[in-house]
């Protein structure tokens, strides 16, 4: 584990990541001053919960994806890569050990965005708060089964096509399976359209890891009969997207 | 590649694909995959309620951008608004000296910056497009705060007006528009404004049953009044419990005003369309005469 022990150490001291902590776990404190809930008061909480979910969302997209891909295009390009080659890590390897280190600092956003939500934000009845706090862990769970394996997307891909390519590939990815994929079934008229409409079916569908409305309105934990479900879909993304990565990932600029 | 890493991309990649699509035909089969996008949920959200409101300033410059042809092309210094050349220098009723003395230096730089020094009218195209431009933010307005009068009643005005509006629609949509609006509205459970809106939506829907009323009974009319009357009684009861706690004193002057402003309207369209009601319910008993 010693390229996870030099990534993480990397990560720690360029110091980026307190730009995430503090939009999870502070920023939402001072949004709601901008919202609408300094008239009305029953919309702050609300207000809370919206934002440090949003900045989670957005710390992923930004942050995580753009640090895995400067990892892994710096791997490649400095040396670094090949050297741990030499030393017998495999490519494999490397691309988990760096995976892992982002998802260290990646990992906890989810959880101080349940854990705000639940002490800050949480509904005055007993009952609602207990799947208020079983509906914040269920979202976590989902949002990193969402983002980790877009995050080795962005470093196997930067380490062949630069880190630019890398980032926005995982973050055009993301936003087309949050948002894209509602917007194609709205201006796309998929019925008459055999092969736009398994476009649209076959499109990894995010955005049932946004729990935005669901907290919102209140509408409860998701059904546990539905969730392994939820986790068997998100799953076979993930496995889909760590055989892309392995394939396209490399160690060494040159070929 | 080894034959080891062969066979665990295959293996991964056979599971990942079947889990996937079994996920996918169980998901799409319960009609999960159906949704509306809505960004980060701004919409319908307490951050969308601001910028719903910050919304409003880009309107009101395309809207008198396109008005631009009957005025002088400034726009008052003080209101920032244009006034009728009938309505006189100082419509807004700022006193001229007041007005001479406070012009800041900020205040000249964005005359400066936007005053029309074209002097050809905008063409009969330009304005369609900036109309379009106003109807399209109306609607997204909307979308992020379908409580808010302003937004709603605007937007109302874009779909029922065809000198403003720019896409004819159905009046069956518009009141559909002015439902949904009152279903939303009338959810909010501490807020008293957005009942106020509710009202103004269910006065909306009477004015066009009266302008269609062929189409319409006088006891769905009495309905629609009653659910006017339910969306005040519940504004009333909001604003009580407001000023009670507090809370209303929270509002701004200026917002206090306008939400009086506008009951005192919603008020007097109520009592408009009661005597409309009845004046229609009147008339219903000697036309069945006459017809015998």
């Amino acid at each position: 584990m010693r390229l996870y022990r030099l990534t993480t150490a990397t990560l720690f001291r360029r110091k980026s990541w307190v730009i995430c902590a503090f939009a999870v776990g502070v920023l939402p404190f001072l949004l709601q001053y901008i919202s609408s809930g300094t008239e009305n008061p029953a919309l702050l909480k609300p207000a809370i919960a919206q934002a440090t979910w949003a900045m989670a969302l957005l710390s992923a997209v930004f942050w995580g994806f753009f640090t895995a891909a400067r990892q892994g295009e710096s791997n490649a390009t400095s040396g670094i890569g090949e050297y741990f080659l030499t030393t017998g890590v495999s490519a494999g390897r490397q691309l988990f050990e760096m995976w892992l280190s982002v998802i260290t600092f990646l990992a906890p956003l989810p959880f101080i965005a349940a854990g705000i939500c639940i002490l800050c934000a949480s509904p005055a009845l007993p009952d609602e708060r207990s799947m208020w706090l079983t509906t914040n862990f269920q979202y976590a769970i989902l949002f990193l089964l969402v983002m980790a394996p877009l995050v080795a997307l962005a470093a196997a891909i930067a380490s062949r096509f630069g880190s630019i390519t890398g980032f926005l590939t995982s973050g055009a990815l993301a936003l087309y399976g949050l948002y894209g994929v509602g917007y194609l079934k709205l201006l796309a008229n998929l019925e008459s359209n055999a092969v736009l409409k398994w476009i649209w079916e076959s499109s990894p569908h995010y955005h049932f890891a946004d729990p935005t409305e669901r907290l919102r309105y209140k509408l409860g934990a998701i059904a546990w009969d539905k969730f392994p479900l939820l986790l068997a879909y998100f799953g076979g993304i993930m496995l889909v997207h760590a055989v892309i990565s392995r394939l396209v990932f490399r160690v060494r600029a040159t070929a | 590649m080894n034959s080891r890493n062969l066979a665990i991309n295959i293996s991964l990649a056979v599971t990942g694909v079947a889990l996937w699509s079994y996920g996918a035909t169980r998901l799409s089969a319960d009609g999960d995959f159906d949704y509306r996008p809505n960004p980060l949920g701004l919409k319908m959200s307490p951050y969308g309620q601001v910028i719903a409101l910050a919304v409003q300033g880009g309107i009101d410059s395309d809207w008198h951008g396109a008005d631009a042809r009957d005025s002088d092309g400034k726009a008052c210094s003080t209101c920032g608004h244009h006034h009728d050349h009938d309505a006189g220098e100082h419509a807004c009723g700022t006193p001229e000296k007041e007005e001479a003395v406070e012009k800041s230096f900020l205040t000249r730089l964005e005359g400066a910056v936007s005053e029309r020094t074209n002097p050809r009218p905008a063409t009969r195209g330009h304005k369609f497009y900036l109309r379009r431009q106003v109807e399209d933010r109306l609607r997204f307005a909307y979308e992020l705060d379908p409580s808010n009068y302003a937004n709603y009643n605007s937007y109302h005005l874009f779909l029922t007006e065809p000198a403003v509006g720019t896409r004819r629609v159905l009046t069956s949509r518009v009141m559909e528009l002015a439902r949904l609006t009152i279903s939303y509205s009338l959810r909010e459970e501490s807020d008293p404004r957005p009942a106020l809106t509710a009202a103004s939506a269910a006065g909306n829907i009477l004015e066009l049953m009266f302008l269609h009323r062929d189409h319409h009974t006088v006891d769905q009319m009495r309905e629609q009044l009653q659910i006017l009357d339910y969306a005040l009684t519940r504004h009333r009861q909001l604003a009580e419990a407001w000023i009670e706690s507090g809370d209303f004193q929270r509002l701004s002057v200026a917002r206090q005003d306008e939400m009086l402003e506008r009951l005192y309207f919603v008020n007097k369209v109520r009592e408009a369309s009661a005597a409309t009601i009845q004046r229609l319910s009147a008339a219903i008993p000697d036309q069945a005469a006459l017809s015998h």
